[in-house]
């Protein structure tokens, strides 16, 4: 085998193997990339209202607020009497969907505490103080003063808006909005996802295939 | 070829397989036009993947100076120069700014680890305000559930699944970017792409980070996240109220952290994290004003017995306060 013909096999050689690495690039280039889901976040962790719904925002939505008119069921002249069971707890009759939970050993477990004996529409704070359903978070104030000046100074409880109120308005929630106020412990809540390296088992509903297109 | 040409002729016997229509010569001229429009072909189609590059490494982006050096007619158009490639990118105009600093301001965040229940709607809520990517997730918040009584890092859980939190036994401590006053990612940024602004944020030029990552070596908080690939946001969940130094969507190879979410923030408004709180845990503020709730709950809460590793000397701007 002579020289030529030695350079001809390698040139030959040469143009098989670039024109096999062109076919490999330009197919790589164009081969779809792996698809796989991406995790999105699910709209339901980013609502911002708040968990329950205070006097107003009942009467504004026009909710049934017939449970706040006492006087549909008692009467303006009777004078409403509690019953006791043996053992000392509240017999709740038509009120049963009530949980009482409110401080320790249940100690509030005294519907007229709060609520005005001889007004039922109105609350009535330990010191004789009237007061609407909508001030219910003064009433909350009467006896839980710490917590009620950190709510005023905005430091305890839920805000929004603008920490700049120069530059707009900030909106402050009323206690009975995160608590019940006849079961007063905030309401645990399903955690939202942990992080990226659990997410193997990403839902189906909050998987897209897509990827962007920006080419 | 040309030494071809100068091969000795007696050297080269014919041989019967090369006398019918082709001669040696005229084949290793033809295999040499071959190999040389392959080559050229594969060189090309090698180098397709620079198109990409190309196309977000404009001159424009190569010639921007640096974020303090760029007068406001630079900085306007810099600005719209990012809107273009978000609208080319993701087929929507952004509303991006670059909002400054309030004279008199500092930030300060406090969080009340005596509320936080873990419910991770912070994280979410902070993706989803920020334009993290989401393959790979990123995300600036990790809550950590700590066993109660004891603050020691290392009895902390990132991955805790159960059914409602909180759980009993356990307190939750989100940890992210503590703004600190002395803060060592800033001292090893050799480009100086990331610094302290006046009220108190540290901020990241995404344009001008090499990438290098030392200050997330740098970090006692494990606070800030690198691109290792171009981010993956879906169009339509991409969040348009944007800011240079804060949500604009990044590109692979850039770090990034929490800002305060600065183009609220700068704009007077609480960060996202803070309004998606369910207990109200977060709480964020100017400090140099005595009247705001952030001053208040430095003044009245517990907040100096714990400072998120203390020894660092970091300053954090973030603190953790108990009520009681």
């Amino acid at each position: 085998m002579n020289d030529e013909t030695k350079k001809a096999a390698a040139l030959t050689g040469a143009a098989v193997v670039f024109a096999a690495l062109a076919v490999v690039f330009l197919t790589a280039g164009m081969r779809e990339r792996p698809q796989h889901p991406i995790f999105l976040v699910d709209p339901v962790h980013l609502d911002t209202s708040p968990v329950r719904m205070n006097y107003d925002t009942l009467t504004d939505a026009r909710y049934d607020t017939s449970d706040y008119d006492c006087y549909l069921c008692h009467s303006r002249a009777e004078r409403v009497e509690l019953q006791f069971d043996d053992v000392g707890d509240l017999i709740l009759k038509e009120h049963d969907y009530i949980t009482f939970a409110h401080g320790p050993a249940r100690a509030a477990n005294y519907c007229f505490n709060c609520h005005n004996r001889d007004r039922l529409d109105q609350f009535r704070t330990q010191y004789g103080r009237t007061l609407s359903f909508s001030q219910s978070s003064e009433l909350c104030g009467s006896c839980h003063g710490v917590t009620y000046r950190d709510w005023v100074a905005d430091a305890h409880g839920r805000t929004s808006g603008y920490w700049n109120l120069a530059m707009g308005d900030r909106k402050r929630l009323d206690c009975t909005q995160c608590h019940d106020p006849h079961d007063t412990r905030f309401p645990s809540l399903a955690p939202a996802p942990g992080p990226h390296s659990m997410r193997d088992r990403i839902p189906a509903q909050l998987a897209t295939d897509g990827r962007n297109d920006d080419e | 070829m040309s030494d071809m040409h100068s091969t000795p002729g007696p050297r080269e016997p014919a041989r019967p397989g090369n006398d019918n229509g082709m001669s040696r010569r005229s084949f290793l001229r033809l295999s040499g036009g071959a190999t040389a429009f392959a080559g050229v072909a594969a060189l090309t189609a090698g180098l397709a993947p620079l198109r990409e590059l190309a196309s977000f490494t404009s001159l424009e982006k190569f010639l921007q100076k640096h974020y303090k050096e760029m007068t406001p007619r630079e900085m306007e158009r810099v600005l719209d120069r990012i809107a273009r490639e978000v609208e080319r990118q993701y087929g929507m105009r952004p509303h991006v700014r670059d909002l400054k600093p309030m004279d008199g301001v500092e930030f300060v965040y406090a969080l009340n680890l005596s509320r936080c229940i873990g419910c991770r709607r912070c994280v979410h809520a902070c993706v989803a305000e920020n334009n993290q990517s989401g393959d790979p997730a990123l995300e600036y918040i990790r809550v950590v559930k700590m066993p109660q009584g004891t603050f020691d890092l290392t009895k902390g859980e990132h991955n805790y699944e159960p059914e409602s939190v909180p759980e009993e036994g356990y307190f939750y401590m989100p940890v992210q970017c503590q703004q600190c006053a002395n803060p060592p990612c800033v001292k090893v940024c050799p480009v100086r792409a990331t610094w302290q602004e006046p009220d108190g944020i540290t901020v990241i030029d995404y344009d001008w980070c090499i990438g290098c990552r030392y200050c997330q070596a740098a970090c006692p908080y494990f606070a800030r996240r690198f691109n290792f690939k171009k981010p993956v946001i879906p169009k339509e969940r991409l969040n348009p109220n944007m800011s240079y130094l804060g949500n604009r969507p990044r590109e692979v190879g850039v770090v990034e952290k929490c800002h305060f979410c600065i183009q609220r923030t700068r704009a007077g408004r609480y960060p996202a994290c803070l309004e998606v709180c369910p207990v109200g845990a977060r709480k964020f503020g100017n400090v140099l004003d005595p009247e705001s709730e952030i001053s208040y709950i430095l003044r009245e809460k517990r907040v100096f017995t714990f400072i998120l590793k203390e020894e660092q000397g970091t300053l954090p701007r973030f603190f953790y306060y108990l009520d009681k």
